[in-house]
This record gives structure tokens, sequence and C-alpha cells, in this order.
């Protein structure tokens, strides 16, 4: 392999494996080590004193995630948050990659760009734009009570019912998109033939459509699920205190107790329940690669 | 047709592995100066990958290249004086046509010309392949036949010493194709370039090579002109290839000097061929018979040898001339073509009994 | 295709994109509100964006937002199409499925494990190494391209799969040695894909909270960051004010890069079909 090659190669590789890679392997490190008042705030795992090499691997912070059950209950609870979410949003993102992907090529372009337009603005500024809607003297509940609908304000913010908005709300051009790559793909005369052989519109669908749309449903879901497993923004902003999100707890062990090594410990057992969802994703991703070069 | 004597191109022994897969078999051809060469065969038979490694796009796992004298194997693509036409054009959809033709002119590092003499070029070059009114406009404003005509300016204009085609007439529609043919052959003999070229068309190989190699799994069944190929095919793949064939099987009965007999089941008498046979008494070969070389009657022939009778199955029309598919009472159907040339002839037609007969110079012994 | 939308179709998609865009629309109503909540209207009034404007420490931080967004996504762009060159143009190689998973994970890694994992990288080689000395614009830049890579790749490799493969074979067969058959002939065909994956580079960069939180350092303080903990004190119109400002930028620029890709479509060369 020539030179040329080999620096094409290599440049991205040592910026990732440097940035990317080595950072995990350096959270693992410290995870095993004690908060400290210092500089970095933690102990050193190997120290050297009086001629001796000592390894001193802290596992009080893994014993501390398992024993203190906040920790259980968050990760349960982002793992539960983020799954119902994910589903919310396929049912209802896939009814709109469906419309768009059988639309006409004109004005198909225009309608997905539509749909992704709200994400090139700012996330933050979007979540921050329900808070104004949800809250109690909010604008849905400014107007069901001007409606005279209700006399009490309905409590949404600060509820995990806003979480799953705000994950919806946010997410769901990420799960258009592949379930709308996936059914512009899928050959119009497949449907035609299934017509033609006498199955009634529903049953086509059930039968043709969304067996083949799996592919897409599968990214769409891992490219929501997964962040939103870790998601900070939106359970800091929406979802109060009540809400109990993984993601959350380690910003507040990182900024709040500034305990480090505690942080590195919850991230490395966060990394380790989406190990398996990173893995399916990543395998899609493999497959999508396959199918085009066969094409 | 002006040929030398000297080889241009010589494939020696050159293999070539994916894996597991053998996709070319120690081919070994040598190419003269001047001439047109089909490489010819199904998908899957190894022309392309061949052709691939003529232009450097592959290296050969075993086996040598040379062009000119030169052993070209192990030199980049960028660096051979070989040329390529892709099947899809490969026309640079960014450029101009002119543009398009000039780029491998700026290439050039050793005699580097100036910008006139380049444009000088260019227009000479497509004024040989009649684009001249068309140097200003991008690829996507032309047709099939002109990108195809941009296409071989562009492979031309470095004066290659071998240009290849890969599938040239693939992206054409039937008409276009048969005035194509000739007029690509037309160019390449005024240039006198050797050209080699990848088709699975028989009629496109027939039509513009000198000589055609016929491929088949990576190995070359047969090499040499149209007219060889067709009327002496050395083995039953290439015999079926080529045109439509009638293929008896047949076991030698006779061996005499000048001629030999064979007896086969389909027929109640012997066939009789005008040539020896390197064979013994008893060998099981195939005949093979064209169908155009069979005559057809409604009496029996006044001969003893290669005849037979039968019964008008099927008749494909197809204008200018009519195929007919008698079946045998041993159930083989044999292929005859009559030339529709009276409209008022009384035609043979289906049900009918006929009698076909061939002469002992038609057909060929195939002993693979 | 086409001719199946039915009513309900579009019913559906109509109350599709209100849900999308009605939060937007609120935002920037009420940035023109006269009093200072945001929910009750109070009459039209633009001083709130006057307001913005006088705000130093906004100011200070949208362009510091901007200086590394813009140097995040131009580095994001070398090296993300690298990296699909690297996925789409070369075969096999030790190491390949390796560096594909490097791609694509850091697209769906939640970003506090970004955030954090960066964090301490930056202070273990500052322990060891002495470099990189304190947190700032330096660090944040890394840990922006370090994430931006993976979506340009992704754009990227998309663009580079779609196109002729054979162009670039012309191209070496014509004479160009590799590295200028990518110049002449692969990047003003990638181009368009390159220029929405800098946008796609700009815009994420810019919008991050939670990565920049964790690796910035004193006097790097980013825009979404001063916006956060505004919005911890309250609700402001100044808010809505800067949410309208930059849905106007990012629609524009959307539209924009939308409009050019049409054009370029519209023009580019539909290659016969051939047999195989």
């Amino acid at each position: 392999m020539s030179w040329g090659w080999r620096s094409v190669i290599g440049v991205p590789y040592i910026w990732l494996a440097l940035f990317f890679l080595v950072p995990f392997v350096i959270v693992f490190k410290i995870s095993f080590s004690e908060m400290a008042y210092a500089i970095p705030p933690y102990t050193d795992l190997v120290t050297w004193a009086n001629e001796q090499f000592t390894l001193s691997l802290n596992l009080g912070n893994y014993a501390y995630l398992f024993t203190d059950d906040l920790y259980i209950r968050a990760y349960l609870s982002s793992i539960r948050i983020a799954a119902i979410a994910t589903v919310i949003c396929l049912l209802v993102a896939y009814p709109i990659a469906y419309v768009i992907a059988r639309a006409e090529p004109a004005t198909r372009n225009a309608l997905l760009m539509l749909v992704i337009l709200p994400s090139w603005t700012s996330f933050l500024i979007r979540i921050y734009a329900w808070v104004g809607i949800l809250k109690n003297n909010g604008l849905i509940n400014n107007f069901l009570m001007w409606l005279g609908i209700i006399d009490q304000p309905i409590a949404m913010l600060n509820t995990e019912f806003a979480v799953y908005v705000g994950i919806v709300y946010a997410y769901l051009p990420f799960m258009v998109l592949p379930l709308y790559t996936n059914l512009m793909k899928l050959d119009n005369s497949l449907l035609e033939a299934a017509s033609d052989l006498g199955a009634a519109p529903w049953k086509v669908f059930m039968t043709v459509t969304l067996p083949l749309s799996k592919a897409g449903i599968i990214a769409g879901s891992m490219l929501v699920f997964i962040p939103a497993v870790g998601e900070f923004i939106i359970p800091d902003m929406l979802g109060g205190a009540e809400t109990l999100m993984i993601g959350k707890v380690l910003w507040q062990e990182f900024f709040n107790n500034r305990d480090w090594p505690v942080a590195s410990a919850v991230a490395i057992v966060m990394l380790l329940l989406l190990l398996l969802p990173i893995t399916l994703f990543h395998r899609y991703q493999a497959r999508e690669l396959e199918n085009e070069g066969a094409n | 047709m002006t040929q030398s004597n000297q080889p241009m191109l010589e494939i020696r022994q050159v293999s070539k592995q994916f894996g597991g897969l053998n996709a070319v078999k120690e081919v070994s051809l040598s190419i003269n100066k001047g001439e047109i060469f089909a490489l010819l065969g199904g998908s899957g038979c190894g022309k392309t990958t061949l052709l691939r490694m003529l232009a450097g796009f592959e290296s050969p796992s075993a086996g040598a290249i040379f062009i000119d004298g030169e052993d070209i194997s192990q030199i980049p693509p960028h660096k051979r004086p070989v040329n390529m036409m892709f099947q899809s054009y490969a026309l640079f959809p960014h450029m101009t046509v002119a543009q398009n033709v000039a780029f491998g002119l700026k290439q050039e590092k050793k005699n580097r010309l100036s910008k006139p003499e380049i444009a000088k070029k260019v227009s000479e070059l497509l004024a040989l392949v009649r684009m001249q009114d068309f140097a200003e406009r991008k690829p996507d404003q032309l047709s099939g036949g002109q990108r195809q005509r941009v296409a071989l300016a562009r492979s031309l204009a470095k004066k290659p010493k071998v240009l290849l085609l890969d599938e040239p007439m693939g992206a054409l529609d039937k008409k276009l194709r048969s005035q194509m043919q000739l007029e690509v052959v037309d160019i390449i003999e005024a240039v006198g370039v050797t050209c080699v070229m990848v088709t699975h068309d028989q009629e496109e190989a027939m039509t513009m090579a000198n000589r055609i190699s016929v491929m088949h799994e990576g190995e070359i069944m047969q090499v040499g002109t149209p007219s060889e190929i067709y009327e002496f095919p050395n083995s039953r793949h290439t015999a079926e290839f080529i045109g439509s064939v009638n293929i008896f099987d047949a076991t030698v009965t006779q061996l005499e000097a000048d001629y030999s007999r064979l007896s086969c089941s389909d027929l109640t008498v012997p066939i009789q061929v005008e040539a020896g046979i390197n064979a013994p008494i008893g060998a099981s070969l195939g005949v093979a018979v064209r169908p155009e070389k069979i005559t057809m009657s409604r009496q029996q022939p006044d001969v003893t040898d290669n005849w037979l009778t039968g019964v008008v199955e099927d008749i494909a029309y197809l204008g200018g001339h009519s195929v007919y598919y008698v079946k045998l009472a041993s159930g083989k159907r044999v292929m005859a073509i009559g030339t529709n040339n009276d409209r008022h002839e009384q035609k043979v037609t289906w049900e009918d009994t006929v009698y076909l007969h061939w002469s002992n110079t038609s057909a060929v012994v195939l002993y693979q | 295709m086409g001719k199946k939308v039915s009513s309900l179709g579009r019913t559906y998609l109509t109350l599709g994109f209100i849900f999308l865009y009605l939060p937007i629309l609120i935002l920037i109503i009420f940035s023109f509100n006269e009093s200072k909540l945001v929910t009750v209207w109070g009459g039209f009034s633009t001083k709130w964006y006057g307001e913005l404007l006088h705000d130093k420490q906004m100011l200070s931080a949208a362009w510091m937002s901007f200086k590394i967004a813009f140097l995040a996504a131009s580095t994001a762009v070398v090296l993300g199409t690298m990296a699909s060159i690297v996925m789409v143009r070369m075969g096999q190689f030790k190491g390949k499925a390796a560096f594909a998973s490097m791609i694509t994970a850091p697209l769906v890694m939640p970003e506090v494990i970004t955030g954090l994992s960066l964090l301490l990288l930056f202070v273990a080689m500052a322990q060891t190494l002495g470099w990189p000395a304190g947190r700032g614009m330096l660090t944040i830049w890394i840990a922006h391209v370090t994430f931006c890579t993976a979506f340009v790749a992704v754009v990227v490799s998309s663009r580079l799969r779609e196109m002729d493969a054979s162009l670039e074979e012309a191209a070496r067969d014509l004479g160009a040695p590799p590295w200028k058959v990518f110049f002449l002939v692969t990047l003003p065909i990638i181009a368009p894909a390159l220029i929405s994956g800098w946008l796609l580079a700009f815009t994420l960069s810019l919008d991050d909270l939670v990565i920049a939180s964790f690796v910035s350092g004193p006097g790097s303080t980013t825009l979404p960051m001063v916006v956060y903990s505004s919005v911890r004190l309250g609700l402001s119109p100044k808010i809505n004010a800067l949410a309208t400002i930059i849905v106007l930028l990012a629609t524009t620029g959307v539209l924009t890069a939308w409009w050019l890709a049409r054009r370029v479509e519209t023009q580019s060369v539909e290659l016969p079909t051939h047999h195989s």
C-alpha cells in the first residue's frame, strides 16, 4: 500500500483512536480511583513508594452504583423512558415517512426538507420552546383555561410526559429519515403485484411494506433510543426532579458532586448497557454498505 | 485492413484469483499490431477481468503482460500506454466535451503540449468522430451515440499502443448498434491502433473483430477469425455459443483417407464427412451442422448419406427468412433455414413432412 | 408512485408539520412580546432584539461559538472525507471493521459520555504531556471535530457511493495519478455533499451544550452554555429573540443549500443503462 493511501487511512484513524477510543480507556481507569481534593480530583491508580509499585483498584464506585438504588433506578428508568419514547416516535414518524415516500417526486424533496429544517435550528432552543408551552401558566394550560375546558392547570412540565414529548419532538427527523430512505427503495411493483393477487391495501401494507421496511425501523429506532438513554438536556429542562435519567445523574455527579470517579463508573455501566443496541446499529450500517455495493 | 506481423500485445500465462474463485486461468494470447481482437463470452467467463488486467485496474495473480516488448504487468494504469473506452463511457459530467477529450493530453508529463497544441489535437479528434460542433456541450446534453463518440475520441487522444473497448455497444439500442459497429471499426482502422474489445454479443464480435477469442469459465476455448470460429468450431461450447447449430451425437464407423462415416441414432443413414477424423472407429463424437447448410425439400433427396426426414413442428417467421424446427422420429429437433425469396412459392408449413440434407463438406466434427 | 396520497395521509402530514413548527412559531411570535412574560401577549415590541444586541456576554459567546463551529466544520470535512474514501473506495484491509465502527459510533453515543471521556483525556494529557495546558477553545474544537467527523462521513459516503466509480478509473486510465484523480474528478462531483456535510457539522458544533460544558475552560464560554444558564434562571423574551435569529439564519442556510442542490441535480448526468 502506497504512502499516499496510508496517510489517508492514517490521519482519521489516529485522530479517532486518540480522541474517541483512548478517552474510553481513561474513563475506565478513573472509574477505579477515588475522589480526592486535588487537581485532578481523583487518586492515582499506581503509586510508587518505598521501592514498591502499588496498584489500587477501587471497586467502591461500582459497589456504590449497585447498592445505592438511585443508580439502578436511574438506569432502569432511562431505558424504560427511552424505549417508550422510541416506540411513540416510531408510530408518529412512520406515517410521515410513508406519505412522503409515496408523494410525487417534486413534492417529495420539498416535504423532506420541511421535516429536516427544524433540526437545523438549535436543539436547546426547541426544547426551551416546550417549557413555555407546557408549564402551568404556559400556552396550553392558558388556552384550555381560556376555553373553559379546565379551571386548574394540568401539570405537564416536570413530568415524564414532558420528557416523552421532548424526545419525540427532538428526534422525529432522525426517525423519519432512515424510514424514508428505506421506503423509497421499496419497489412499487411489489405492492402492485400483491394488489394484483388480491390483497386489500391494509393487507399489502402488513405483509409486504412493513416487513420490507424492517431495516429502516431498526436504524431509526437505534438512532433515537441510544442517545435518548443518555439524554441530559430534555430531562433537565422538561423532566424536573421527579424524572430520573442516567444522563442527568452523570452530569450532577460530575458538576454538582465533583465526584469524577463515580461519574466515570456511571458512564462505563451506561456504555455496557448500550453495547448491544450500538452493535445492532453498527451491524445495520455494515449491511447497508454491502447492499449498496451489490447494487 | 493493414496488419503487421510483430505481436503488439502478448499475454503470457496470465491467471487471476479472487479469494477462492479462479476468474482467469492461464490465458495466453498474442495480438498483432493494428488488429481488432475480441474477447467473446458469457458473463462470468473472465473476459472483463482480463481486460481490466490489460488496463491495470487488476494485477495478475500469475503470468505477465507485454506491450511492444515491454513488461507492463506491474505498471499502474496511469503510466501504461493503454487507454480504455468504458462501458458507461465515464465522461466527466463537470467538463465539456472538449475538456473531456483534452484531459488525457493535459496529464502528459514528458512531452508537455502547449495550450494551442492541445486545442488543435482536440479539434482533430472531434473531427475524426464527427463531433466538432459539440465541443462546448456537457455530457448530459448528448445522446447515447454522441457520448460514445466522445468517449472514443477521448481514449484515442494519447495515441495509445493498445485501445481497450469494454462492451462498446452495450449501452446503445439495436438500430444504432449496427450502424455504430461499422463506424467505430472505420475510425479505429483509420487511426491504425491495436484494439482489444470485450463483448458478450457474438454478432458484435463477428462484425467488428479481425480475430475472436471465445472464453468460457476463465479459459480460452478457441481463437480464430470470425469465419474460422463459425465454420470450424473446436468444441460443443463454441459451436453452440456462436450462431445456431444442430449437433448430432454419433459414433465413428468408417475411416478412409479422404472421407469418414459416422452413425447416429437420429438418422437412418450414415453421416459422411469429407475429411479424416482423428479418432478410432467406435469413438463417440459430436457432429455439428449449421442450419443454413441444410437444404429442405418435400421429396427424398437422391443421396446415400447426410439426409433425414421429419415433421415440421414450429416455424419462426423472421421476415427475411424463416427458421423451421423439424421433429425427427427419434424425438430430436433439427433447425433448418429457408429464405423467403419468393412470395408466391408454396411454403412448407406446420405438420408437413420434409426431407433435410446437407453436403459432406458442411458438417464439422467436434472432439470436445 | 405518487398516486396514493390519500386525504387521510395529507391530514396526518399536515398535523405532523403543525406539531413540528408550532413551537418554533410561538418562539418567534413571543420574541416580539412587549411584556417580559413569554406566555402572555402584552403588545408588539422589538426591544428584546435591542437588549440582545447589547448583551456583551451573549455577543462574545456567540462569536466564540461561531469561530469554533467554523474551524470544527472545516476540519471535520477534511477528516470525514478522508474517512469516506477509505470506507467506500478502499478494498478490505486489516482493521477496516474497527475503522468503520470508530467512524459510526459517535453518531449515536450519548453526549454526556463523549463529553466526560474527552475531558478526562485532556486532563490526563495535561498531567503527563503538559499539553493541552488548559481547557478552552482548542479543547472544544478537538471535541467537536471528533463527533462531527462521523456525520460528515455519513453524508459524503452516501454521495461517494452514488458516484460512478468508473469516472475515477477513466481518469487514471488517461494518465492522472491517484491524487490528481481526486482533485480533478472526484472532488468536483462530490462537492455538494462536502458542502452539506460542512453545514451539518457547523450546525452541530454551534448547537452543542453538553460536550462544550465538559471540555470548555475559563474564557471559552459558548453560546449554548450562556443560553442554558440564562434559561435556568427563568424564561425571557431575549432568548426568544436569539432563537428567532438562529431560526432565520438556519432557514436561510438550509433553503439556499437546498436550492443550490436542486440546480446541480437538474444538470446532473444520467448515465446510460448497461448490461452487466
